[in-house]
């Protein structure tokens, strides 16, 4: 036997607990759970103020001297001009709802992550600030003092919340984090705090047109490519016309349709869909973005970018506007857009050229997404399917959080995968539609910095997925929403290797039988479709 | 209770210990998978565990259950000694509960905390790998434009 | 600790109110001057809380949609989780207010095989809905002693109250509710370890201050009683203005009146105000049809764009060699 025991000899080493009391700000910087620093460059281009060099790791954050002052101002601003803030800041009770509701809970185990406790981080400033209680008995009264340690541990915490509004389904007041957090992360832009992985491709989609700044000759490229790519797998020429005026629909897609994969792939699906039912539509180089970084930041900045796309349908005289799979593009353009640049009456209500239907439920906005769009095809029998090509996958469906939460768009693409693909299997309840878990990387969070909070953040929606794997052999996780088609490919690696990741427009594409193809012997990936598939 | 039960309830309370008391006792206590993942995976693994401890020892079993466990500890806010150190827990338990255990437990411990530390390894190497295959997939379409043209010049 | 700290609190109210009827000018403050002010800082309390709320724009239609949404014709909606009109976001709001819907939420997988899992979830669910449905057909009750003649309803809820027809005065479910859950919640605090982590202060002096109402007002009732005449005739003198100091009030009636006072002035200040809040949430109120309807923003405000004119200047050789169409004359 090795060394004297002790009385209670549970464990050998001591484990130390650095769970404080929550009231203590203070946090640790460690490498891979927190993003850059914005650069003073993009601040600048964006005319945001307080731009320097930083990091978050510095001692000293070289916040501007009235850093205090432009905080307590701009949340007394906010406090007026929004009453889901000053709502938020009141009411909690505390109930405890929503404690194990934040994937960054279930995943990290920090009790900070729980949604009342983020909330608690700002609304304990707001008492000591703002209510007579609070500047009266301060912390007995729940009130704390805004220091330095506190701008920090916003600064990590606010930037450790995806805004997906799981937190919001399940409290009895709707308390939504995400209207929270987006309110801090203005207050912090006040005092030139945000992140490098946001406000570049904000500054990039302002100045060149999307996240990445592909100017418009090399966007050309990008679907020229595509076309040549489509050429191969189907043999048909498929036109991608840019820019052009008249044509009666403008279809925007996040830029990572064109530049990153797996998301190429749901590029090939729309193209061919829109080549097969001779759909008049064009897409832009200057409205080449539709993600929304700026909503990362601030409601400024989001109305900002969002300004582009409908300028550009008066330009190019479109009637209506089709939307591609993104998630947060889809809160901006649902929940934000119309209120933000419309009114949007320089274009016609949206009837589907094929199938007659009037979208009635974007008769303002003026804006259909892609899968209302197929879906409404489908059902009006206009395509022509062959699941089986997709029969070596057995598909799940991620909701991605802002079409579940922020929209309802929940029917619209399973009712697509059923009738493109033969497997498939659902998650379970509690980790779907309104319950849908985050990938972890939303809101901005998804650069390779931060990698280790991303997984502690993903590991609930990937235990989910290996509970279907493990039930089914799930071998495809199919989503709706670019930041999950550049960040789950990654958490299924380390989480629950052999899943791979595709839109719902890749099976779509998949499943097209298209007029005048030639004999489909790869599918869109460029593997071999499955024997007997060809002839079906 | 069994033997190995007995080792599992208390091997868990060892693991779940970095989480602070509060939240150790929810780690332990709450059996839903969906809405305490990290609790639901210590005991899968665990229980693999206590399983091979009072078995057969067999390698891939245990390879296989502290890889989904240091998945989870190797990315949280654990120092190494945190993330690893309850396997050495389970020399306490034996010490206080000799009657039940393996004759050979204190040579099947090493072995189980060496598995331990190779999984933890493995699972932070693993970053590096994540990192670099987003970055290329971000830049997916331009790989493949490179790819086709040399192709085409070929 | 805040629960110490909170007992303590609601232990000190208790003292002064046992002990008043013993000063002289006592009993007279805390039947009368006490009442009035708490009274008034309620109704004028309660009232600049809600109309701050209310008066507070709500810039963008924010709901948090909670099933299917309306797009088209042929897929069923979920017309109360995701309304998709002002009705429907009433209704919402409505069983939200009434039956706490999305604490109803919270439900457990199960998965140990045959092993039947204790839901604490749907048991706050549960209880919740107890404590709020209980106070109030016990302050509903409480007007028999504020209004003359007595209202229909009145007689009519304490019939269906004592329904269990347990001993003299008849049991009310009501009594029994209100404390039971009052007590479970309390216990929760204390023993659910992610609610120990962040209960404040207030949470535990609200749940504290409504059991010590609770506690006296059934000790009235059923141990120590009371002269319900005399209770009636100062309720009725304060309610019209013509108060009178009751001859030897007793001691826990003092208290009860005393904590109520209490609670009446910490309402309008404390999280207690949350009853007004669930009908004025933006995530719970607003109907989803953000792209059917346009909602506008008070404050709207310009902000700086990129034009696609000084867009088109910047890139005007790489399109023209691109052979992308450009608008501008001067670029051609």
């Amino acid at each position: 036997m090795g060394p004297i025991m002790s009385e209670k000899p549970v464990i050998d080493i001591a484990l130390k607990t650095p769970k404080g009391d929550w009231r203590d700000p203070r946090v640790d910087f460690r490498k891979g759970t927190f993003s850059y620093a914005s650069l003073p460059k993009d601040l600048s281009a964006l005319g945001l103020p307080n731009p320097r060099k930083w990091q978050p790791t510095d001692l000293d954050w070289q916040l501007p001297p009235d850093w205090k002052r432009i905080l307590l101002d701009g949340m007394k601003e906010r406090l007026e001009k929004y009453r889901s803030f000053r709502l938020f800041m009141d009411v909690c009770v505390r109930c405890g709802a929503c404690a194990d509701k934040c994937h960054f809970y279930l995943g990290s185990g920090d009790p900070k992550n729980m949604p009342f406790a983020r909330a608690e981080l700002v609304r304990s400033i707001y008492r000591r600030y703002f209510t007579l209680s609070g500047k009266l008995f301060g912390s007995l009264a729940g009130g704390r003092e805004l220091t330095e340690d506190v701008v920090k541990e916003w600064f990590y915490y606010f930037y450790q919340c995806t805004e997906c509004r799981r937190c919001s389904v399940y409290c009895p007041f709707g308390i939504d984090t995400a209207e929270i957090t987006m309110i801090v992360r203005e207050l912090l832009s006040l005092i030139g705090v945000s992140t490098h992985w946001i406000m570049e491709p904000a500054a990039k989609s302002f100045q060149v047109g999307n996240h990445l700044g592909i100017p418009p000759h090399a966007f050309k490229d990008s679907l020229e490519f595509a076309a040549d790519e489509l050429r191969d797998i189907t043999g048909l020429d498929i036109e991608i016309p840019i820019n052009r005026k008249g044509a009666e629909i403008l279809f925007v897609m996040p830029s990572a349709d064109y530049f990153a994969t797996p998301h190429y792939y749901t590029l090939l699906g729309y193209m061919m869909l829109f080549h097969e039912i001779g759909l008049d539509f064009t897409v832009s180089a200057y409205a080449s973005e539709g993600g929304n970084f700026g909503s990362f930041h601030s409601n400024d900045l989001m109305k900002s970018l969002n300004a582009k796309i409908y300028d550009e349908a008066r330009r190019l005289g479109v009637k209506w506007i089709l939307g591609g799979e993104c998630g947060h593009m889809w809160r901006v353009l649902h929940q934000y857009m119309d209120t933000m640049n419309g009114p949007a009456d320089f274009l016609e209500m949206p009837v589907s050229p094929i199938t007659g239907t009037r979208f009635e439920n974007a008769a303002s906005t003026r804006m259909v997404h892609i899968c209302e769009f197929t879906a409404d095809l489908i059902h009006h029998d206009k395509l022509k399917l062959d699941p089986s090509r997709n029969d070596p996958y057995v598909v799940t469906y991620h909701d991605s959080c802002n079409p579940s939460r922020g929209m309802g768009l929940l029917e619209e693409p399973r009712y697509v995968l059923k009738n493109a693909c033969n497997n498939f299997h659902e998650m379970p309840a509690s980790t779907i539609r309104e319950y849908t878990f985050c990938c972890g990387s939303g809101a901005g969070l998804g650069n390779d910095e931060n990698m280790e909070m991303r997984l502690r953040g993903g590991f609930p929606r990937a235990n989910a997925v290996r509970h279907v794997r493990e039930e089914h052999g799930v071998n495809l996780l199919t989503c709706i929403c670019a930041i999950d088609k550049a960040t789950l490919p990654t958490l299924m690696d380390y989480w629950v290797p052999g899943v791979q990741v595709a839109g719902v427009h890749e099976m779509l594409g998949n499943a097209l039988v298209m007029t005048g193809e030639k004999e489909r012997t790869v599918n869109l990936r460029g593997e071999p479709l499955a024997k007997g598939a060809a002839d079906a | 209770m069994s033997a190995p039960d007995t080792v599992l309830e208390r091997w868990l309370a060892a693991a779940a210990e970095v989480y602070g008391g509060i939240f150790a006792e929810h780690t332990i206590g709450e059996r839903d998978p969906f809405r305490n993942p990290i609790g639901h995976t210590l005991r899968v693994s665990l229980t693999v565990l206590v399983r091979e401890f009072f078995g057969a020892m067999q390698p891939a079993a245990i390879d296989a259950a502290f890889a989904d466990i240091m998945a989870l500890r190797s990315i949280q806010a654990l120092a190494v000694e945190q993330a690893v150190g309850f396997v050495f827990g389970l020399r306490g338990i034996a010490r206080a509960t000799p009657a039940m255990m393996p004759a050979d437990a204190e040579a099947r411990i090493d072995k189980l905390a060496l598995s331990a530390f190779q999984q933890y390894l493995a699972c932070r190497e693993r970053l590096a790998e994540l990192k670099l295959n987003e970055q290329l997939r971000a830049f997916g379409v331009a790989r493949m434009r490179a790819a086709h043209n040399r192709g085409s010049v070929a | 600790m805040n629960a110490l700290a909170a007992a303590a609190a609601v232990l000190v109210l208790m003292l002064v109110g046992a002990f008043a009827g013993a000063v002289p000018g006592g009993a007279a403050a805390v039947t009368v001057v006490i009442p009035y002010a708490a009274f008034l800082t309620l109704v004028i309390g309660v009232a600049w809380r809600v109309s701050q709320w209310a008066g507070t724009p709500v810039p963008y239609r924010i709901p948090t949609t909670c099933g299917q949404q309306r797009s088209l014709p042929w897929i069923a909606t979920a017309p109360v989780d995701n309304p998709d009109t002002g009705l429907m976001a009433a209704v919402r709001v409505a069983i939200e207010a009434l039956a706490f819907r999305s604490l109803l939420r919270n439900s457990r997988a199960h998965v140990s095989g045959n092993r039947l899992e204790f839901s604490e979830a749907r048991l706050l669910w549960l209880a919740a809905l107890a404590l709020h449905w209980s106070l109030l057909v016990i302050v509903l009750r409480h007007l028999r002693f504020a209004l003359q003649p007595v209202p229909f309803f009145v007689p009519l809820l304490e019939t269906f109250d004592g329904i269990l027809q347990i001993g003299a005065p008849a049991l009310l479910i009501t009594d029994i509710l209100v404390v039971a859950a009052l007590l479970f919640l309390l216990g929760r605090r204390l023993v659910n370890p992610l609610l120990r982590y962040l209960s404040l202060f207030t949470d535990y002096f609200a749940l504290l201050l409504l059991l010590g109402i609770a506690l006296s007002g059934i000790t009235m009732r059923y141990g120590a009683r009371v002269d319900i005449v005399s209770v009636k005739a100062l309720v009725l003198g304060l309610a019209s203005f013509r108060p009178a100091v009751p001859a030897a009030p007793s001691p826990v009636f003092l208290v009860h009146l005393l904590l109520v006072s209490a609670l009446a002035v910490y309402l309008p200040f404390s999280k207690l105000m949350h009853f007004g809040a669930v009908f004025l949430s933006p995530t719970r109120n607003l109907a989803n049809n953000s792209r059917r309807v346009r909602h506008v923003n008070p404050w709207n405000h310009p902000v700086p764009t990129h034009t696609y004119a000084e867009w088109e200047a910047e890139n005007a050789d790489v399109m023209r060699a691109a052979g992308l169409p450009l608008d501008g004359a001067d670029h051609v």
